[in-house]
């Protein structure tokens, strides 16, 4: 016979085992949830590729929530049309910086054209964010070419992404714009041509001049979503475009310098493998510019270049 | 009838009934808050197409957001914050490209080009036959970089505009004037180079006083004064039939011969718009230029 004691007791006892499994219940619900929410953000993370990584991904992919949560509680992007720049928010502004800028929408139609200042959209203000070589090397090709007669043959090597080759058919040269990638300025003083210029089997002799402006420095690397090609590509270019070269062709390059070593799509050239670069060209004019700050270029020594971030532009002709 | 096991038991449901209920809804409640977050991961890794509203308005915030998925306001908002009158601009940022791009719904389209495309270039080539540390003057500088490509090239140069400039180099001197207020240069000048603004000066354009109509041979005889003998002008300007309205001036060749008093003209090249996305070389003379044609001269010129 139970009594009341014996209720007593085994209310004390019961609730104890009692919440235990259903703790323990919950704790195995939560776990399994965990483990596929887990298992969701490593498929999207390739642990060789990025290895260390996850944390940095975990805290985007918050900060992203972030950001969705922000915008679906925001006005349409449409009211920011009109609005003082003292209305730009935070999120706007990345998405500027995002959408206008070098992987942005312009750029994923081909149509984002390098600029020579670089602007930094952020709350209430837009900065200058830093100002690109050309700057410096883009007047220097144009002053280079300036006593061309109206007509010659121009080659753009690597001319995508830039509007030089537009501005120099623009100026009367019958321009041929060599790049991998497609030239999407139309004029009717471009013939445009995709090809890798090492692998360009183009007209001998045919040229009048030849700009080489910040490509030889990517020239068969991986660069610009390229397959990578065999070591030396930018000595075997240069040497193709000295077959292209008329006798008294002139030869524009203006290229990476100085000491900030090669990367995986970009080679830096010092004073040694510039030369091996040039063989087979004269040199007439050569000429350094370094990176005094993140938004200015200006005139150096060689030496000065040499352990800088730098640009050496170079006129040449055939030797 | 209630005796003592009778209230044990009761005792006993209590927390039976209680529990469970407390448990169940603290596992819907977490089941809810699981939800949530699937449903956020779901959006972010991808499932925007499921709700195309929620994509336009909430996905830029994602990085690597494909142009497929930009709609007309997206659009609209990047060309205008972008543009002459946008963010950039009111921070005195905006710098007039030469070939303008416009986004549209899913795509990028060129729509405009314009005569700087071949100004540019042609300043630099005047700017070549000046030796490093040279000094000279961009009048009308804002709006663009041809002053900061002129001391990056090594030219100590001041850029000379109402509106100032805001872009910074040891070789460059920023002058917040109009060309009118200014004292000049401390020394005489090696070079002026006046791209696409002769056409502005004296009239009502650019937030400017106008009332002076021959605000231009006003400017050339300035720049006379402070270029050196021999000191060079780069002058680009709109070519075509002779036209005056409040914000430019148009050139033909009586205007242009003129204008050039006192200097000796090196080089004088003629271009044409010929469509919306070409410029060309065009013949020399003014004579029979077609009502509604766009020109542009370019001049380099020496001061006698």
């Amino acid at each position: 016979m139970s009594g009341p004691r014996d209720a007593a007791r085994r209310l004390a006892a019961l609730p104890f085992w009692y919440v235990t499994r259903r703790f323990a219940t919950l704790q195995d619900h939560l776990d399994h949830q965990l483990t596929l929410l887990g298992e969701r953000f490593e498929a999207a993370v390739d642990p060789e590729r990025v290895a260390g990584s996850l944390h940095r991904e975990l805290s985007d992919i918050h900060l992203a929530q972030e950001h969705v949560e922000r915008l679906a509680r925001r006005p349409p992007w449409t009211e920011l049309v009109g609005a003082p720049v003292s209305k730009l928010d935070e999120m706007s502004a990345a998405f500027l910086n995002y959408g206008a800028g070098p992987h942005g929408f312009a750029a994923q139609a081909g149509l984002w054209l390098a600029p020579e200042v670089s602007l930094a959209h952020s709350t209430e203000t837009v900065d200058v964010l830093s100002v690109d070589p050309r700057v410096a090397t883009v007047a220097y090709v144009h002053r280079a070419l300036a006593g061309l007669a109206p007509g010659a043959a121009v080659l753009d090597v690597g001319a995508t992404g830039s509007t030089l080759a537009l501005a120099l058919a623009s100026s009367g040269f019958a321009v041929t714009a060599l790049d991998p990638r497609p030239y999407r300025l139309e004029h009717p003083g471009i013939t445009p041509v995709a090809s890798r210029v090492e692998e360009w089997d183009g007209p001998a002799g045919a040229f009048d001049a030849i700009v080489a402006h910040l490509v030889m420095e990517h020239v068969g690397l991986g660069a610009y979503g390229r397959p990578e090609g065999p070591p030396g590509a930018d000595i075997a270019a240069m040497q193709s475009l000295r077959r292209l070269a008329r006798p008294e062709a002139v030869l524009v390059l203006a290229a990476a310098y100085g000491a900030r070593g090669d990367t995986w799509d970009h080679r830096v050239y010092d004073s040694a493998s510039l030369a091996g670069l040039l063989e087979g060209w004269s040199v007439g004019d050569q000429r350094f510019v370094r990176r005094v700050a993140p938004t200015a270029w200006t005139p150096c020594t060689g030496d000065e270049a040499a352990t800088e971030t730098s640009v050496v532009m170079v006129t040449a002709t055939p030797a | 009838m209630s005796d003592g096991s009778g209230l044990g038991r009761r005792i006993l449901a209590i927390p039976f009934w209680y529990l469970n209920r407390r448990f169940a809804t603290l596992q819907d409640h977490l089941d809810g808050r699981m939800a949530v977050l699937d449903d956020r991961l779901e959006r972010m890794e991808g499932g925007f197409a499921t709700d195309p509203a929620f994509a336009e308005r909430a996905a830029p915030a994602l990085r690597g957001l494909p142009l497929a998925r930009v709609g007309p306001e997206t659009a609209a908002t990047i060309n205008w914050a972008v543009g002459h009158e946008g963010f950039s601009a009111q921070a005195g940022l905006w710098f007039n490209p030469a070939v303008n791009v416009q986004l549209r719904p899913a795509s990028a389209e060129l729509v405009a080009v314009n005569e700087r495309i071949v100004e540019v270039p042609f300043a630099m080539g005047v700017a070549a036959e000046l030796p490093q540390g040279s000094h000279v003057v961009d009048i009308g500088s804002a709006e663009s970089t041809v002053a900061l490509s002129l001391a990056s090239l090594g030219l100590h140069t001041t850029a000379l505009d109402p509106r100032g400039y805001p872009l910074g180099h040891t070789l460059l001197d920023v002058v917040e004037e109009g060309l009118f207020d200014w004292r000049g240069p401390s020394e005489p000048l090696d070079g002026v180079f006046c791209v696409s603004t002769i056409e502005h000066l004296g009239l009502r354009a650019y937030s400017q006083p106008g009332g002076r109509d021959g605000g231009d041979r006003e400017a050339m005889e300035l720049f006379l004064r402070w270029l050196r003998p021999g000191g060079l002008l780069a002058l680009t300007t709109p070519y075509g039939r002779a036209e005056t309205t409040d914000f430019e001036r148009t050139y033909d060749d009586a205007r242009l011969a003129a204008l050039l008093e006192g200097f000796e003209v090196l080089d004088q090249r003629v271009y044409r718009r010929a469509g919306a996305l070409q410029w060309e070389p065009a013949p020399a003379s003014s004579a029979d230029w077609p009502d509604g044609q766009d020109g542009v001269v370019l001049v380099k010129a020496r001061r006698r």
